[in-house]
């Protein structure tokens, strides 16, 4: 068999890791669906941001751990969300991806022809 | 005996009632239209209070009968203030939708979830009022329940998310 498949970002995942990254110890669901929303202009359930985020904790990208219930969250408790380093990995591949392509991208974006 | 609840229907038809039966005391009671001793006639008041009493009336009646429809206005314009700010300017996350999110989510975000519907709700009902954030509650709340559902039937597959629903709901 050959070499072990590497997992590659989806749109979503990266941006939820970056507003993760952005946020630092603040990052818990209404910071975190807030800064997704306000960058994108799109309406995100926030289901599907806990979607992704299950999805990067079982891929080892983040953790997560139970905050202390607040009166303001009608006595519910907080999931805060930390980047782990294969986040932080993944997002550096990502980025990497991108410059390889960017050039030819960049060209066409200007008003170049292909 | 257990206490009947009523439908939201059914509570609607009772403030109807209601507002009716204001609408015709002041109507009884304070005509929109009067005619003074010389045969001149005042109107007063919206429309919308008024009857049409034909009879001659002094003028120092009149005053009073002012003075009092004044109250009365005041009276109507705080029972529907009060009607307003009990049914539509609360400040909490519709229950329906809370309940539904209680059933239907999987356990693991549950509260999580709704504690940041509920965190975000104040700050979207002063940006876009309360109709809107009901709405937009109850949207957040039918599309995280697709979403986390889908995910939920792909780990367990369908049989087992819909055995996981049945112990839910009736535990």
């Amino acid at each position: 068999m050959g070499k072990q498949k590497k997992e590659l970002l989806g749109e979503l995942e990266e941006i939820i890791l970056l507003a993760l990254m952005k946020l630092g110890s603040e990052s818990y669901g209404v910071p975190i669906h807030q800064t997704v929303e306000e960058a994108t202009g799109r309406f995100i359930s926030i289901g599907s941001i806990y979607a992704t985020l299950d999805r990067l904790e079982r891929s080892g990208f983040v953790s997560s751990r139970i905050g202390d219930p607040t009166a303001e969250r009608g006595g519910r408790a907080k999931k805060f969300f930390k980047v782990e380093g294969a986040g932080m990995l993944a997002l550096k591949e990502a980025e990497q991806i991108r410059r390889a392509i960017a050039p030819r991208r960049r060209w066409q974006l200007e008003g170049g022809r292909a | 005996m257990a206490k009947k609840v009523k439908s939201k229907a059914q509570r609607l038809a009772e403030k109807r009632r209601e507002v009716a039966r204001h609408r015709h005391e002041v109507k009884e009671v304070f005509p929109s239209v009067i005619v003074r001793a010389d045969g001149s006639r005042v109107e007063f008041g919206p429309k919308f209070y008024g009857g049409g009493q034909q009879e001659p009336i002094a003028d120092a009646d009149l005053v009073d009968l002012a003075r009092t429809f004044e109250i009365k206005a005041q009276e109507l314009e705080r029972y529907y203030m009060t009607h307003n700010l009990e049914e539509d300017l609360s400040n909490e996350p519709p229950k329906n939708a809370e309940y539904l999110a209680q059933l239907l989510l999987p356990s693991a975000n549950r509260e999580a979830l709704l504690g940041d519907l509920v965190e975000e709700y104040p700050g979207v009902v002063a940006k876009y009022g309360v109709r809107r954030a009901k709405f937009s509650f109850y949207l957040h709340v039918v599309f995280s329940i697709l979403v986390l559902a889908r995910n939920a039937v792909v780990k367990w597959g369908l049989f087992g998310w819909v055995v996981e629903l049945i112990r839910r709901i009736g535990s």
